[in-house]
């Protein structure tokens, strides 16, 4: 159900091609970032509760589908992917990757900001660190988006 | 054990983001009817298999592990499909790209050890 209409706008792609590719992978890459941040956390909370349940193939984990964190960790999974299906449609898998890893960013700081959890100055120099990494790959991306809505 | 089913959830899910490109990358160029699109369809679905494999296999490992102990390999992976997608996909690797991804990674790496 969920599929077809991930598939339709790349079949028509030169039709219904977004004003602004370039900003409209970003915002996609942004929902892709939020549902994979809400689905890890699912996914940690249920794999917590199921861990040493005896099942068979036990390496493959598929004893945490007795989890419901686990199926909501499913369903942010197929958002965040149906999202990045969006973010990799038009621009280099290699520079989206790399952005999308600004949820080694989010992660620490909701953590911060919302749990009240402690960073260490190690960690507040890695999140600096990814940040400058996210810049330094972002700054010519934004030229490269420039050059696009000319070329529209 | 671990380290190899670390290693096969990294290959997978590497995989399968290279695999989800080519068939997006296909389905934008071949025009609506062409033979070629059902092979860009078995890609799709190859990536999506070799992702819920990376899927259920990071469970089983976070059943054992805390989740910054994996947290770093995930870092590394920036790495790896940044000069894979380049290798396979012939995506272009500029110095830019490659000065990100070497922050990117210290930083993963900086913010799980800690």
């Amino acid at each position: 159900m969920q599929s077809t209409p991930t598939l339709e706008p790349v079949q028509n792609k030169s039709v219904a091609a977004p004003r602004n590719p370039a900003r409209a992978s970003m915002t996609a890459i942004a929902v892709t970032v939020i549902t994979g941040t809400a689905a890890e956390v699912c996914v940690k909370v249920g794999a917590a509760e199921t861990a040493g349940h005896p099942l068979i193939l036990r390496w493959l984990g598929l004893s945490g589908l007795e989890s419901k964190w686990v199926w909501f960790g499913i369903v942010l999974t197929i958002l965040s992917f149906l999202a990045w299906v969006r973010a990799i449609r038009v621009i280099p898998l290699g520079i989206a990757y790399s952005l999308s890893n600004v949820i080694h960013v989010t992660v620490p700081l909701s953590c911060w900001l919302i749990l009240g959890e402690a960073i260490g100055v190690r960690r507040w120099l890695g999140i600096g660190l990814v940040i400058s990494g996210l810049l330094v790959i972002a700054r010519p991306f934004a030229r490269l988006d420039k050059k696009l809505e000319e070329t529209l | 054990m671990i380290a190899f089913l670390i290693l096969v959830s990294v290959i997978t899910f590497v995989a399968g983001q290279l695999l989800l490109k080519l068939a997006l990358n296909q389905f934008g160029e071949l025009p609506p009817g062409d033979p070629m699109r059902r092979r860009a369809a078995w890609i799709f679905a190859a990536s999506i298999l070799s992702m819920a494999i990376a899927f259920f296999v990071n469970i089983g490992l976070l059943q054992k592990l805390e989740l910054s102990y994996l947290f770093p390999f995930q870092g590394v992976s920036v790495v790896i499909v940044a000069f894979s997608a380049a290798f396979f996909l012939k995506e272009r690797l500029s110095p830019a790209l490659i000065a990100g991804v070497i922050l990117i990674t210290a930083g993963v790496i900086l913010v799980s050890s800690s």
